[in-house]
């Protein structure tokens, strides 16, 4: 196996390691803003339009960023529930409820 | 591509990834692109392609609208995508990464594509060109309330005569003492922003383009801090070291505010078509 090419007018790239074949655990709310939203935007010749579909469009995105915030703090209930039908709001209120509680908590039992 | 009288072969597409200069088909063949489909690179003019042949019946127009609606498809498909475009931009100086899904009927229509738009691209990939994309952020480095009269409440903290014991028996000045804090909070609020706005101004200069961004929801960041001002800078790669010396001098200038600075990214903010 080759090792890539690296360019020597890049050694930036190189140094936060972007070049490596081994993919960085990186939020997938990240991935598709860079992937959907920036760059190059014109239409192919197979025509879909992404504003369609909804698992794409923001109120869906905005859960994926509330997702992985919450699974950090244990939240987890769509797991439980296929239909999703819970909406990014609700979510980011029990967020909020939580880490209220964990201030609260952080604050010393006075 | 089908004959007559003979069955349907499978019925295919080109994939683009990216579009650059100088890039090294070797160095991408061991990925695995979209779709596991092997990952190619093909020429028009002076510009490369990364491309893999997609087979319809999972990205064809009907497919893609079902496996788009399929979160684990998306996941698989964006990481797989994101990873070619990150390969290809690590090889080159200048790359301008296309879209999720956009696919051609076949290389020849894809060339004709980039064709059309080799002025725009030609552009697209002057202004990146040895660049790269650093994001900036400016937080409100908290500080506990001070009452316009700091040094007399230093002076009742020590003393222990505490502003609680004083107001017993005097709600009115409990309240007065909270909407005049409110209102201290709100203007230094304001302040902030001024502060960080002329922050963002100062370090124009040490970049080739900026974009300022809306101010992310703490809830969906969970950042204590609230966030001033959101922004994102394409930096000379050589003047990466005159752009850290501008942030920590700005650092001691602003001493209430909190910079956050992350990078470097190939710059795909940056790699976009001037709108018509």
């Amino acid at each position: 196996m080759t090792e890539p090419t690296l360019s020597p007018r890049r050694p930036a790239m190189d140094r936060y390691g972007l070049a490596s074949s081994t993919p960085r655990p990186e939020g997938l709310a990240d991935i598709l803003e860079r992937v959907l939203d920036k760059g190059i935007i014109i239409a192919g010749d197979i025509r879909v339009n992404l504003l369609d579909i909804e698992l794409l469009t923001i109120k869906i995105r905005l859960l994926v960023v509330s997702v992985d915030k919450a699974m950090e703090m244990g939240i987890d209930w769509w797991t439980r529930d296929p239909m999703l039908s819970n909406d990014a709001q609700q979510l980011a209120d029990e967020n909020r409820k939580l880490k209220e509680r964990v201030d609260e908590l952080e604050r010393g039992s006075d | 591509m089908t004959e007559p009288g003979t069955e349907t072969p499978v019925e295919t597409g080109t994939y683009v990834y990216a579009v650059g200069r100088h890039l090294d088909e070797q160095a991408m063949a061991e990925l695995e692109g979209v779709g596991a489909a092997p990952v190619r690179v093909i020429a028009h003019r002076d510009l490369n392609a990364v491309v893999s042949t997609v087979d319809l019946a999972e990205f064809g127009e009907s497919a893609l609208r079902k496996n788009l609606e399929n979160l684990s498809w998306v996941e698989k498909t964006a990481r797989r995508h994101d990873e070619v475009v990150r390969r290809a931009a690590a090889i080159t100086t200048a790359l301008a990464p296309f879209r999720l899904v956009t696919i051609y009927r076949s290389d020849a229509a894809a060339r004709d594509r980039i064709e059309e738009l080799y002025d725009e691209l030609v552009i697209v990939l002057e202004r990146i060109d040895r660049r790269s994309e650093w994001s900036v952020k400016i937080f409100d480095r908290q500080e506990p309330i001070q009452s316009a009269q700091s040094g007399q409440s230093a002076q009742s903290a020590t003393s222990g005569a505490t502003p609680a014991a004083e107001s017993t028996g005097s709600g009115v000045a409990y309240l007065e003492r909270r909407r005049a804090e409110i209102r201290q909070r709100r203007e230094a609020a304001g302040d902030k922003l001024a502060q960080a706005d002329q922050l963002f101004w100062e370090l124009v200069p040490a970049a080739a383009a900026t974009r300022r961004l809306p101010p992310q929801d703490q809830r969906l960041t969970g950042h204590q801090a609230p966030m001033l001002m959101n922004a994102t800078l394409l930096v000379d790669d050589d003047r990466s070291t005159a752009f850290f010396e501008m942030v920590a001098t700005l650092r001691s200038k602003y001493p209430s505010l909190d910079i956050e600075v992350n990078g470097p990214w190939p710059p795909y903010s940056f790699a976009v078509l001037d709108k018509p």
